[in-house]
């Protein structure tokens, strides 16, 4: 009789030690794919270009202008000219930021300003 | 993950295929260069990245803080706004476009830093050509969505001038 029990204890024990380990094994591998499904939307989304906390962005995170500075042009009310100046100005304003100053201009990506352009052989 | 990596395939084959025949005094003039090149090129990179955010900030915020609430108060005030739904269709569009092809040019510009112009010239030169193209391609992009912001602004005066003559009359 006592032998069954010691049997059938040592039976639960490894059904629960196996159980433990399909568990814990199963929780890993739901992580992994979980990771790497957020590590897909994160680079097919755009956000890894939009997030600064990048390795190498520290020292020009600073320069990321506030959000909250933008006045927004109220949502209720009738469209008179009085409305459409008030438009016009934060309009104004806004645009002004983004085509007065040119960005991304391919020409600092040129051989010669990077310096490595073909070098000049002499006609000597 | 999967597109980046396709992407970052795509990238070394077409700089493999442009590899193109550099002169032996070009590779070694590369090779003497390349340090300061890599350090252009790595500050570079670092600066494109908050001014693609400030940028993107500023072009979602007209958007969505200034178009959308002014074409709602059309809406609203019953007014013909076929035309700046549109314009606001197609802002919205360019801005899309401008997210995709910046991804496109951070990518290229990534793949070309990890590239040693010292051990490889001819790939690393032809990473460049690369990036620049792609550097000139969104140059032209932010291009189409001023001009996707200036013609909004001219159908919001053209309107301002419709309302000022018809309070006139």
């Amino acid at each position: 009789m006592s032998e069954d029990h010691h049997l059938a204890a040592e039976a639960n024990t490894s059904w629960y030690k196996t159980r433990l380990v399909v568990f814990v094994g199963g929780a890993i591998v739901i992580a992994l794919i979980m990771v790497f499904a957020s590590m897909v939307l994160y680079l097919s989304s755009g956000a890894a270009q939009l997030d600064l906390s990048r390795p190498g962005y520290t020292a020009v995170r600073d320069k990321v202008e506030r959000s909250d500075t933008f006045k927004s042009f109220p949502a209720s009310g009738t469209i008179n000219t009085k409305a459409i100046e008030e438009f016009q100005e934060l309009y104004a304003k806004q645009v002004k930021n983004v085509t007065t100053v040119d960005v991304f201009h391919p020409g600092v990506l040129e051989d010669d300003v990077l310096g490595i352009g073909a070098p000049e052989t002499s006609s000597d | 993950m999967i597109a980046a990596a396709l992407f970052a395939l795509a990238s070394v084959a077409y700089a493999q295929a442009q590899e193109s025949g550099l002169s032996e005094e070009h590779k070694d003039h590369i090779k003497v260069n390349c340090h300061t090149t890599k350090s252009t090129l790595t500050r570079l990179h670092t600066n494109d990245g908050p001014t693609y955010v400030n940028r993107n900030q500023t072009y979602f915020s007209i958007s969505d803080k200034l178009i959308a609430r002014f074409n709602g108060r059309l809406a609203l005030s019953s007014y013909d706004m076929t035309q700046f739904a549109r314009l606001a269709r197609d802002y919205n569009a360019a801005l899309s476009s401008f997210r995709i092809v910046y991804g496109r040019y951070d990518d290229a510009m990534a793949n070309l830093l990890k590239i040693d112009c010292t051990k490889q010239p001819e790939r690393f030169y032809a990473a460049v050509a690369s990036a620049r193209e792609k550097r000139a391609e969104l140059h032209e992009t932010i291009a189409k969505v001023n001009d996707m912001i200036s013609q909004y602004g001219q159908a919001v005066a053209a309107l301002g001038e419709q309302l000022k003559e018809d309070t006139d009359r």
